[in-house]
Formats: C-alpha cells, structure tokens, sequence
C-alpha cells in the first residue's frame, strides 16, 4: 500500500485529508506539527508526503529541507506563504497546491507522484 | 449605441506640475529710472536756461559799468584838450601882438604835441574864417578856413567848451580831427582850433584791456566817422552804446568785451550745470534701473521659490498622505495575511468535507442535493477568489516564472469556478498552444477574476466565449461576454482598486488582475460595447525551454 504522511497543524484538515485518501486506497498517516513530521519519517518511509507549509514551530519548508534518507515525494499545501517560503518550496518540492484545492487534481498529483496507490 | 475600445494601461501620470510664472516684464528701461531721468534731463535743460540768463545779465550789466567808465575817461581826456586850448587862447590875449603870442606860448608852454597843428582862426568882414596865428603843419597863416573846420569854428563861437568837427581826413593808422573852441577861452571874435592826428587803434595795455570800443566823432555808429577803435577791432556780438561828451559835441562810444567780464568760469557754469545734471541723471537712471532689476530679478526669485515651496509643500502632504496609505495598506496586508491564512484553511476543510459528503452520498443524492452541493462549491470558489485578491493586492509578490499550460489552467478555472445556471460556457481546448512563461497560481487568480467578472455580467441565456491561441510572440487569451457591455467613462475605472459596479465584489478583481499581468511583462486589453458585451484579452509570451 502506498504511504502517505498528512502533515498539518488544522485538525480539520488531517482529517479529512485521512478520510479521503484513505477512501482512495493509501495508507495514511499523520502529524500535527513539522518535529512530529520529522520523527515519524525518521521512523517510516513515506512515498508521498502531504504537508502545509506554514505550521506553529518547525514550517513544512524546514522540514523539506531536514528530512534525510530515501526522499519522498512531497506536495506542499498552503493557505498563505510568504513569497520566499513559497519560492523555495515550488523549487524544491515536487508541488505545490493551494488551500482549498480541488480533490480530483490533488488525488491526479498523487497517483503522478507514487505511481497511484498500492 | 455607444462603441467603445480601451487599453488597459495606468492612469496617466498626473504629476505636479509647478504653475508657470507670470511672463518676465522686460522693457529696455524700468519706468522709475526713465521717469527719473527725464525729470533730471529736463532740470538740467531749465538750471542750465536759468544760470544762461543770470550769466548774460551780469555780462550785460558789468559792460554796462565799463562801458560808462570807459565813456568817462574819453570825456575826461578831451577835458584836458579844453584846457589845453584855453590856455593857448589866454596865452595869445596876454602877448602882443596875439599872433606872436599864440606861437609864442604854444612852443614855450609846451602845449603842443608833435604832429598837432594849431591855429587862431578869426572871423572875416565877408564871413568865413581866415587864420591869423598857426603852429604846426597843417595850417598856414591867411589860410581861410573852410568845410567842416569852418563849421566848428563858428559853432564854437556861440556855443561854450569845446567843439569837435567830423573826421577830417584817414590814413591807414590815425584820423583826423579838429577841435575849436571859442570865448571867453579865446579873444572874442576868435576861435583856437587845433587839429590833431588820433592813431586809429588806441587803448592797448590801458585799464580797458579787456573791452573792445570803437569811438565815433559823431552821436551814431557811422563808418566814416569812426575815429578809433581800442584793442583793434569794432566791437561785435554783445555791446553797449555809450555817448560821450566832448564839450558841445556830442560823440558815440560802442563797447563789447574781447573776454567775458564775468569770467570764462561763468560763462562755462550753464553748460557745466547742464553736463553736470545730465551725467547725474544718467547715474540716477543707472542706479535706479539696477536697483529695479535687482528688484526684479528678488522678486521673481522669491516667486520662483514661493512656488518650489508650495510644490515641495503639496509633495510633503501628498508623501505624508502615501506614507500613511502605505502604512495603512502595510497594516491591512499583515491582517489580509493572517485573514488570508485563517480563511483558507477552514475553506480548505469545508471543501474537503463536501467532497466526502458528495462521495457518500453519491449513490443516493438527488438532483436538489447536487445543487446545493454544486452551490456550496461555487460560494467556496467565490470566497476564495475574494481572499486571494486580498491577499494579492495587500501583499503584492512578483510572480514565480514557469511554464504554464494556458488551456489546462482554464479546464481547471471553470471546474473551481462553474458556471451559474442559465450561462453557457463556450470553451474549445485549441490544437497546440505553446505553453506561457507565468505563475500559475497567480494566472490562475486572473482567470477566476475573469471567469466570475463574466459571469456576473451575464443574465439567464448568457454567454462567455474563452478562447486561446498562439501568437507571434506567445499567446493570446480572450475571455468575452454577450452581456450590457460598458460604456467609456465605466470602461477608464475598472482596473481602479476598489472600483466596482457589483452589489457584491471587492472592486480589487481587474485591478490585480492588471498588475499581475503587467508584472508578466504580458497586456491586459478591455474592449466593451454597450448591449453587445465586453472582451478580455490578455496576451503573454512563450515560455523558454529552461523553465
């Protein structure tokens, strides 16, 4: 089963984003702030990494640019990132969506990122 | 029907210009210093009449003294030819006989002088005068005296003092003239007459050297009667007719000056009163006109700078107004971002949450709960487009360049943004566009604004055409409706902040729309026709192969 790591500090939206993705088909887990994030990798290999870009403590881009070992692919979510944020994540990240996203496009990423759920 | 067509561009730069200075009053003189100066000439002219007339009457008057003087002393010298005569007559009474006696006293007495001739003269039985005594060469004894000698001797035996006859003869330098006197000067019946050769030019080295005199031997200025003239020449320009008398005759002295009696320094007083003024009026003039350049020249500078200051004072407002605007807007922007941020969140969950609810209830749903599904989705687009222009317009970034499927960007704008029912979409997907050098968020929010913009100009049975197609540099995007159309004065507001003709709307939609696009390097065109619709058409460049 395909792995995907929902990393984000709305309730709401690991939630949902958990419901959804495991409706289509991936296995799913989460973490509600960046350090979490970091452990659970250290952890776990993830295929696909769902993460917001700004979070209280430790921002999606400082984890992108922490994580070590076999790197998965990782989508950034944001509501609002400030223009140097969102620079380095369109460059280092495989993509970027904004807040709110369409399902069907971001589950269209997913399948393009890990070769869709196994 | 009104056909109007505008390009969207900035307002023009209405920067403030500094009102031009009045146009620089630029005679060749200023007036006070003409005006000054014609006074100044004008006195100069009066003070210069003025010292002219006192100057000549004093002239006129010290000749008139000299004149006298001058007319004393030609009396007074003939005085002593009287007596000198008297005394050759008394002479001859008191010798025996007279005529002896008359030579005799005339050599002894030392009464003649040489070249003078006297005689006794008596009068005949026949009438008529004959000589009975005579000195000198001129006349001879038993001579009868005739002509004008005749006419003095029988003058002077009636009339007392001395009688003079008219010139009697000219050589080159002297003139001659008689002189005769009769009793009780001389024995009765008898006349001493003498005759005497006056030098023609008179007067050098004496008191008089100053004057110029001619002295006639009758009371007019007749030519031939002129005896001498002093100083050498007759008198001319200014003179003064003084008579004099010699005894019973009376004689004519005209006088002029060879200099003026009142001094050269005088006589140059009027015309140095004259240059004097002028050359002061010509310095007053001077001063006065540089004084009133540099009146001039303060005045416009403090003009000049009155209205530097006022300018400079309208830019502090109008900074201070922008700084506070600016920091306004830096305020309203750090809130939009939190705004932005706390919105999109819970957006995003609300958007996930129908997704679910849609998913579940897919099976069973009916048409009304698709619509109200359908309808959440559209009012969560919409708020999202009015967050995003928010945060655009309030925290401006310029765009991240890369390259952008145009046609996907649409499919993916009009699934976000749907249309309301009763509006058609016309969308075509073209063959091959090449992709755009953009931010595709950021092209995204254009489009939205565009796509909602459109929708909200159009009723029930409403159309909006999107098409897009290469151009020669990239591609060319139109987003057209068939609604009201704009009219111009509409058409020149709508890429205003804050500008809107909508009930409901931030009026920032076009606004961030053009700058976003002109942050592209791309144009953003409007075209509008009332009742026909209006079209959107934006054109941006290729991307490069290495974005």
């Amino acid at each position: 089963m395909t792995a995907v790591l929902v990393v984000d500090d709305e309730a709401g939206m690991r939630e949902t984003l958990t419901d959804i993705l495991e409706d289509a088909g991936y296995r799913v887990s989460v973490a509600a702030d960046g350090d979490t994030a970091l452990a659970r990798m250290r952890a776990e290999d993830f295929d696909v990494v769902l993460m917001d870009i700004r979070m209280p403590g430790r921002d999606g881009v400082s984890v992108l640019h922490e994580m070590g070992g076999p790197p998965p692919k990782v989508i950034m979510m944001t509501a609002y990132a400030v223009e140097d944020q969102l620079r380095q994540a369109v460059r280092d990240a495989y993509a970027v969506v904004h807040k709110p996203f369409q399902i069907d496009r971001l589950l269209d990423l997913m399948g393009a990122a890990a070769g869709g759920p196994r | 029907m009104t056909d109007t067509a505008v390009r969207a561009e900035a307002p023009p730069d209405r920067s403030p210009s500094a009102p031009p200075l009045p146009a620089a009053r630029r005679l060749p003189v200023s007036w006070p210093a003409a005006l000054a100066a014609g006074l100044l000439v004008v006195s100069s002219l009066v003070a210069a009449a003025v010292a002219h007339t006192v100057v000549r009457d004093e002239e006129h008057r010290l000749l008139k003294e000299r004149a006298a003087e001058a007319g004393l002393y030609v009396s007074s010298a003939f005085g002593s030819v009287q007596s000198q005569l008297v005394s050759l007559g008394t002479g001859s009474l008191l010798t025996s006989p007279p005529q002896t006696g008359f030579a005799k006293v005339a050599v002894n007495e030392g009464l003649l002088q040489s070249g003078e001739s006297a005689a006794l003269v008596s009068t005949m039985s026949s009438g008529g005068f004959a000589v009975v005594a005579a000195v000198g060469p001129l006349l001879h004894l038993g001579e009868v005296v005739t002509g004008a000698r005749a006419v003095a001797a029988a003058a002077a035996l009636h009339q007392p003092g001395l009688v003079s006859t008219t010139v009697l003869a000219r050589t080159a330098t002297t003139a001659s003239i008689g002189l005769a006197v009769g009793p009780p000067g001389a024995p009765p019946g008898q006349v001493v007459y003498l005759e005497l050769a006056i030098p023609s030019n008179a007067g050098q080295g004496t008191a008089f050297s100053e004057l110029t005199a001619a002295l006639y031997a009758v009371p007019r200025a007749e030519p031939s009667q002129l005896l001498l003239t002093a100083n050498g020449r007759v008198p001319s320009g200014t003179t003064i007719t003084q008579p004099v008398v010699i005894g019973s005759s009376k004689w004519l002295l005209v006088v002029g000056t060879r200099t003026p009696l009142v001094g050269s320094l005088a006589v140059a007083t009027p015309w140095l009163l004259f240059a004097g003024l002028l050359l002061s009026a010509l310095l007053v003039a001077l001063a006065l006109e540089t004084v009133s350049r540099r009146r001039d020249y303060a005045v416009g500078l403090v003009d000049e700078r009155t209205v530097e200051l006022r300018a400079s004072l309208a830019e502090l407002r109008s900074t201070q107004a922008q700084l506070v605007h600016s920091e306004r807007l830096a305020a309203v922007g750090e809130l939009a971002s939190t705004v932005g941020h706390e919105l999109r969140n819970p957006l995003g969950v609300i958007s996930n949450s129908l997704y679910l609810i849609r998913t579940a209830t897919a099976s069973t749903a009916d048409d009304r709960l698709r619509r109200q599904l359908a309808t959440a989705d559209r009012e969560i687009a919409a708020a999202t487009v009015i967050v995003t222009d928010l945060l655009d317009f309030a925290r401006a970034r310029p765009p991240i360049i890369g390259g952008v499927d145009l046609a996907g960007l649409i499919d993916e704008s009009l699934e976000v943004a749907p249309p309301p029912e009763g509006v058609e979409v016309s969308w075509h997907r073209p063959a091959a566009v090449p992709e755009v050098a953009g931010d595709r968020d950021q092209l995204r929010q254009v489009l939205l604004n565009l796509i909602s913009n459109g929708y909200d100009a159009l009723g029930p049975g409403g159309r909006l055409t999107i098409t897009v197609a290469r151009n020669a540099g990239g591609a060319v995007l139109t987003v057209a409706d068939d609604g009201a159309g704009m009219d111009a004065e509409t058409i020149t507001h709508i890429f205003e902040p804050f500008f809107t003709t909508k009930a409901r709307g931030t009026g920032l939609g076009l606004a961030v729309a053009d700058r976003i696009i002109r942050d592209h390097g791309g144009t953003l065109a409007v075209a509008s026709t009332v009742g026909v619709g209006t079209t959107f058409t934006i054109s941006l460049a290729e991307a490069r192969g290495e974005q």
